[in-house]
């Protein structure tokens, strides 16, 4: 019972393998993440919460949390829908999308930024069909909310498939027998059951929207008060020479990460009830 | 004394696994552990191996007090309940390998290595399959790929962990035939782990029965099964039923008492140590009324209930079932032929 | 009554296939043709000339420096971390594998300031940049530490799952037989997740490749020195070089491309893997 220190098995490398993982977590995480703390630390509490809460920045915190909310929103329900569709029903070239459903993670976020404000842009070929209509996407937040709809919606899909596809069509069968409607079923036995894994995508998305530079920026227009995410902020800051400020965001929205990390843990725990994993 | 293990304990958290056992194995013996699942057999295997550390205690092979020492270096061949048999690895890659990780010094050369791994593989009787991968072999073929590799190091001791668990009936009883002929054989050292007493009796040389971590019981399979020293033994290795009796002073049982005279005594009897009658006598004084008969196998099987309606079970010949023309729900007597006692009763 | 049921049935069942695929469409398919369409929008010889300008060269190059660095430390690091997590009880485990989950959850302009602060004059490690006066923001090594932090779990990520699952009899019946540590992880473990270790170094690859965010904070946007593919693209689009960016973005887009086909590949030759993957993400 020595902490870290503890083995068991006979496997030789414990030593070996224990000293590698710790050092470079140390090195690449553990010591960088200190620096943070040590420098908010360096100011006054006053120093950091005039930082952390200046109008600039919680509009920014608007923008972030509130499209990455939205988007989080959206990509559950379309991610349960595609997942549905993929484990459930025959469709033309499944493969080929099961294949593509991951190129938002495989696809960098640069390219990813470019492509959409092009396509939703004046000259591209949704934006031109829109802006005809009076409907403005790029530079707008609704422009933010498309690009983090598109860096995280794969996270929904791939959460939920696996439990669709583990549910045991036995427990349906028998719900049938005992009269259950359609939507009963859905309602009572297929709902709870991926409610977890929902939970689990949403958080994935929410997560990845909120920290989502490369494809907002270029879509964004970077208005401050309007359309400026946080991490944005966080450069700019940098960029101002603003060490104190850009270090204090940064610091906040690490915290929102870990408390999201948290919550992902604690899903992961829930979920097992069901799945036994 | 090939394998002495003196005192040895092991805790899994506060779940003890072995409590403070001591046992030795005879050069050449062929040992079973026997056990219910739980028992802690699996363990005392791993930690002769030295897959597991013991808490406490020490293991001595040949003299040798090897209880610091790692695996590698005891000399032990070990042969996985799941076989273990790297899948990415050609049946004669696998027996070659303890042959291949050799030191430099040691490692014998290519056409040693062919020749030594073709031989076992023939002993095995499986020289056939040497360019086969394990996924391609059936149960029973991979159980004796394990047993080969095992071999190939020439350990001084050969352990095996539930060796037949994972096959189904007709080959188990097929190979435990065939590794007791191997055995006699090549006479090294063997300890298999087992929860099925049938194995146990008909392949080993002697038996080690364990339950909660400690040992029942430890002798040749005829001293277990004739003269079992716990309740626990008795039952495990075969069907049992129980009687309450009265004991007098002069020795005698009596089934059914008239009175409170004697001491309580509890009988056990083995469901063919039972005998039936139609009528009282002497011998077979206590009433009961047949439940149930099961006549497909070498012996009936009559299942009665007595006047309390407790169960019992007893196994009498086709031809005296034919005499005595049972029914269901008949009412006949039946008598104890032998039965056993024991001093030490807590665990019931 | 029942037929109408049936129809009613068939209706709903066709439309949410049809949403699906609309989705699909709009967000998969359109822009993976954007790109393409873009790039070659002024032909081939225009699309050549684009990828050969000294600038984008010097950006590929510089990619590759950093991948050639960040590929093989990311890997030991995941097969001694997956060694470690799989093969051994300990205390804190759970914090570790938290940690791996670190780089999926924090944004990567933080990941890229934490650095900047780390490396800055008055930063733990300022007085080591003092010392050898060697300069590390805004040149090729903070690139590098950067590139680390975003990319350390995925090889160890893809690993952890599929040794947990084969467990470690192999290993230990290799070590009965007298294999020293290299003999048991070059011989057994590492044939045995040779394909789920190549597509975490390939999803660790095409990230490296593709990272913008935490690169382009401690980058300083040094034409010819600290651009990296993903910020050329940047420069050029805000330059109004659309073609130009939409041609650099061909290739990045290729890179992913190749990295999701590889996938596919590797689990049509390994069902366990397949199996393995597919419960990942649930758990």
């Amino acid at each position: 019972m020595k902490g870290i220190l503890k083995k068991k098995s006979i496997l030789p490398g414990y030593g070996l393998s224990l000293g590698i993982t710790w050092l470079y977590l140390s090195f690449i995480v553990l010591l960088p993440l200190s620096t943070l703390f040590i420098k908010v630390g360096s100011g006054s509490f006053n120093d950091f919460i005039s930082a952390v809460f200046s109008l600039r920045a919680i509009k920014a915190y608007q923008v972030s949390f509130g499209l990455s909310f939205i988007s989080a929103c959206i990509n559950s329900l379309f991610g349960f829908l595609i997942a549905w569709v993929i484990v459930r029903y025959k469709i033309p070239f499944k493969g080929f999308w099961d294949t593509l459903i991951d190129l938002p993670f495989a696809l960098p976020t640069a390219v990813a930024g470019i492509t959409l404000t092009w396509l939703y842009g004046p000259q591209g070929w949704i934006g031109s069909f829109l802006e005809a209509n009076g409907i403005k996407i790029v530079f707008t937040p609704m422009g933010i909310t498309i690009a983090m709809i598109f860096v995280s919606f794969p996270f929904a899909i791939r959460t939920i498939e696996p439990v669709l596809r583990d549910l045991d069509p036995e427990i349906e069968e028998s719900a049938r027998c005992l009269g259950a409607s359609r939507w009963k079923i859905f309602q009572k036995i297929i709902f709870p059951t991926v409610l977890p894994s929902l939970l689990t995508g949403f958080t994935l998305c929410f997560a990845r929207s909120m920290g989502e530079y490369g494809s907002v920026i270029f879509i964004a227009g970077n208005q401050p008060l309007k359309t400026e995410i946080a991490p944005l902020l966080i450069v700019m800051r940098l960029e101002e020479y603003d060490y104190y400020g850009s270090a204090s965001i940064a610091l906040f929205l690490l915290l929102v990460s870990f408390v999201l990390l948290f919550c992902l843990n604690f899903l992961q725990f829930w979920n097992k009830r069901y799945t036994g994993i | 004394m090939s394998i002495e293990l003196i005192d040895v304990s092991k805790k899994f958290g506060s779940f003890v696994a072995v409590d403070s056992v001591s046992f030795s194995v005879n050069k050449g013996e062929l040992l079973a552990l026997l056990g219910p699942s739980g028992s802690g057999k699996t363990t005392i295997l791993r930690i002769i191996a030295g897959l597991e550390k013991a808490d406490s205690g020490s293991v001595i092979l040949e003299g040798r007090d090897v209880t610091k020492d790692d695996p590698r270096d005891r000399g032990i061949g070990f042969v996985f309940q799941h076989y273990a048999l790297f899948r990415h690895m050609t049946v004669f890659e696998n027996v070659a390998f303890g042959l291949r990780v050799k030191p430099r010094k040691l490692r014998p050369n290519e056409s040693e290595i062919r020749k030594q791994v073709m031989d076992l593989l023939s002993l095995v009787q499986l020289d056939f399959l040497a360019h086969h991968y394990p996924m391609q072999l059936s149960g029973g073929q991979r159980q004796r790929v394990a047993l080969a590799r095992a071999l190939a190091i020439q350990p001084s001791i050969l352990l095996l962990d539930e060796p037949f668990g994972s096959l189904d009936a007709r080959v188990r009883k097929e190979l435990r035939r065939w590794l007791r002929k191997l055995h006699d054989e090549i006479h090294v050292t063997s300890v298999f782990v087992t929860h099925d007493q049938e194995e146990a009796l008909e392949v080993s040389d002697r038996v080690v029965i364990t339950n909660q971590g400690r040992i029942e019981q430890i002798g040749s399979p005829e001293e277990v099964y004739f003269a079992p020293r716990t309740p626990f033994v008795f039952q495990f290795l075969g069907d049992v039923n129980l009687f309450h009796a009265r004991e007098l002073s002069n020795g005698e049982l009596i089934f059914i008492p008239d009175d409170d005279s004697g001491v309580e005594k509890r009988v056990f009897v083995r469901p063919n140590q039972i005998s039936i009658a139609l009528n009282w006598s002497q011998k077979n004084p206590i009433p009961a009324t047949i439940h149930y008969i099961n006549t497909a196998g070498p012996m009936v099987k009559v299942e009665l209930k007595d006047k309390k309606g407790n169960p019992l079970l007893a196994f009498i010949s086709i031809e005296e079932y034919q005499q005595l023309n049972l029914k269901k729900n008949m009412n006949v007597f039946i008598g104890v032929k032998s039965h056993h006692t024991f001093e030490n009763m807590s665990h019931f | 009554m029942m037929k109408f049921k049936k129809v009613f049935v068939y209706c709903f069942r066709i439309s949410l296939i049809l949403i699906s695929l609309c989705f699909l469409l709009l967000f998969l398919v359109i822009p993976l043709f954007v790109v393409f369409f873009n790039a070659f929008s002024q032909g081939l010889p225009v699309y050549i000339g684009n990828i050969s300008r000294k600038e984008t060269v010097e950006s590929i190059l510089l990619t590759l420096k950093i991948l050639i660095i960040v590929l093989p430390v990311n890997t030991i690091f995941g097969i001694a971390c997956a060694w470690y997590i799989t093969r051994y009880t300990f205390r804190g485990k759970k914090v570790l594998l938290t940690f791996l989950d670190l780089p999926f959850t924090v944004s990567p302009v933080v990941a890229g300031t934490i650095f900047i602060f780390l490396f800055s004059i008055n930063g733990l490690l300022g007085i080591l940049v003092e010392k050898w006066e060697v300069q590390i923001i805004f040149a090729f090594p903070g690139m590098v530490i950067a590139t680390l932090f975003v990319t350390f779990p995925f090889v160890a990520r893809e690993l952890i799952p599929i040794m947990e699952e084969q467990g470690q009899e192999m290993e230990e019946a290799g070590r009965m037989l007298g294999a020293n540590v290299w003999q048991i992880l070059l011989k057994i473990t590492l044939p045995n997740i040779r394909w789920a270790l190549f597509y975490g170094m390939v999803l660790c690859a095409a990230r490296c490749v593709g990272e913008f965010g935490a690169v382009s904070v401690v980058s300083g946007h040094i034409r010819g020195k600290t651009i990296t593919i993903p910020l050329e693209v940047e420069i050029l689009y805000n330059e109004y070089n659309l073609v130009g960016a939409f041609c650099v973005a061909s290739l990045l887009c290729l890179v992913g491309l190749i990295s999701l086909i590889f996938r596919k590949w590797i689990e049509k030759r390994d069902p366990v893997y397949l199996y393995i993957k597919t419960h990942k993400y649930g758990d």
